[in-house]
């Protein structure tokens, strides 16, 4: 959270995790050199500049597999919130690993044909009908672009010149992206690869994401009781101190409650940052945070606190026999609610 | 998440969830068995 657009807002914690990602994308990849070798076919051997171009290919699509992981596995779990921070750092990381990946694989096999590397690339090979022999390339390409496409809007330039809206939409790009990079390594390199480790890591990614989206989103869909024009938000005491719930309104936004200091308070549930889902973030020095980034509104009226200037909607809330009651129908951004006294 | 983005990220990864498995298995079932020659591949012709 800045007051001012700065390429990186570096910090000690994005520092850290930088270092660990890149530490563990060069373990990966100097491990798979060192490993590939022995695990290669008499009949087919493998030459330094392929297994080089694997070790970065398959890193690529398992870091594209985790970030895809993140947000669903810390809306199933708390405990994976820490990798949801800096997930666009992730994220730039694995597009510079693609790009290598691409590099070499576009230097080793296309750079000796009759026309310009990048037209063989686009013209060499335009079998598009069997699956031995299918043009993969494309859909490589096409996760690629997608890849340094969001890379490049990945700042929150982007992000407020956008909207959130709209970034958002754009950013959901990478789902197309993911069954792209799919469908090239299962008509690319699983054609050729005698060893099955790679179908069966490629299997598991696919499915445990895939999985992992559709868990997350089930966990989302019961609809809370509408009496008189209030919602029925649960029992008080399921709401602990410094911690929120979120009920959905039928047709309407996500609201946030949270208890703070012995009253709760609500306000929309979609951060102004990124639309982030702040009923699953925790109270801080008397302010909501969000868990995607950090950004900070006091309970009582949802405004950042000064320099900052964003403002939440807020809305009412009473207590009736021990349950919460919110009134869906949203304040004015910023408007002042006296949170309700919680037993 | 806003509803209408959450309302197509379900749809999405429904459709994923079906899709990304399809993909894996078809390429291993089309892929070919036993000794075989290269496949042709179709250049397109010279300038």
């Amino acid at each position: 959270m800045t007051e001012r657009y700065v390429p990186v807002g570096w910090n000690g914690t994005k520092i850290v995790y930088d270092a660990v990602v890149l530490g563990v994308v060069g373990l990966y990849v100097s491990v798979f050199l060192w490993v590939a070798p022995s695990f290669q076919h008499v009949t087919s051997p493998l030459d330094d500049y392929t297994i080089r171009m694997n070790a970065f290919g398959t890193c690529a699509f398992l870091l594209l597999s985790l970030i895809l992981s993140i947000g669903p596995a810390a809306r199933l779990d708390a405990r994976f919130l820490p990798l949801l921070y800096n997930r666009r750092h992730l994220g730039v990381i694995a597009t510079a690993v693609a790009v290598t990946h691409a590099y070499l694989a576009l230097d080793w096999y296309f750079s000796y044909g009759p026309f310009d590397r990048f037209e063989m690339l686009l013209r060499g090979n335009t079998s598009y009908f069997q699956a031995h022999g299918f043009p993969f390339e494309v859909f490589g390409i096409f996760t690629l672009l997608v890849m340094l496409l969001l890379a490049a809007t990945s700042h929150d330039f982007w992000l407020r010149f956008l909207t959130p809206s709209v970034w958002k939409g754009l950013h959901m790009a990478l789902y197309a992206a993911y069954l792209s990079v799919v469908a090239h390594i299962s008509l690319g390199a699983l054609q050729a690869a005698d060893n099955p480790l790679l179908a069966v890591v490629t299997g598991l990614c696919a499915v445990g994401v895939a999985a992992l989206h559709v868990a997350a989103s089930r966990r989302r869909m019961v609809a809370p009781t509408l009496v008189e024009g209030w919602l029925d938000a649960g029992p008080v005491t399921a709401i602990a101190d410094g911690h929120g719930i979120v009920v959905t309104p039928p047709d309407a936004e996500s609201i946030a409650i949270f208890r703070h200091a012995g009253g709760l308070s609500a306000v929309t549930n979609l951060c102004a940052h990124q639309n982030g889902p702040l009923g699953e973030g925790r109270v801080i020095d008397g302010c909501i945070t969000c868990p995607w980034h950090g950004y900070q509104y006091r309970v009582e009226d949802g405004c950042a606190p000064p320099p900052f200037t964003e403002k939440l909607p807020t809305f009412r809330l009473r207590i009736l026999d021990g349950r919460v009651w919110v009134d869906p129908v949203a304040n004015p951004p910023g408007t002042f609610v006296q949170p309700v006294a919680a037993p | 998440m806003k509803q209408r983005h959450r309302g197509a990220h379900r749809v999405i990864w429904m459709v994923l969830a079906g899709l990304l498995p399809a993909v894996v298995l078809l390429s291993l079932v089309l892929r070919p068995v036993g000794p075989t020659e290269a496949p042709q591949i179709r250049l397109a012709p010279p300038k």
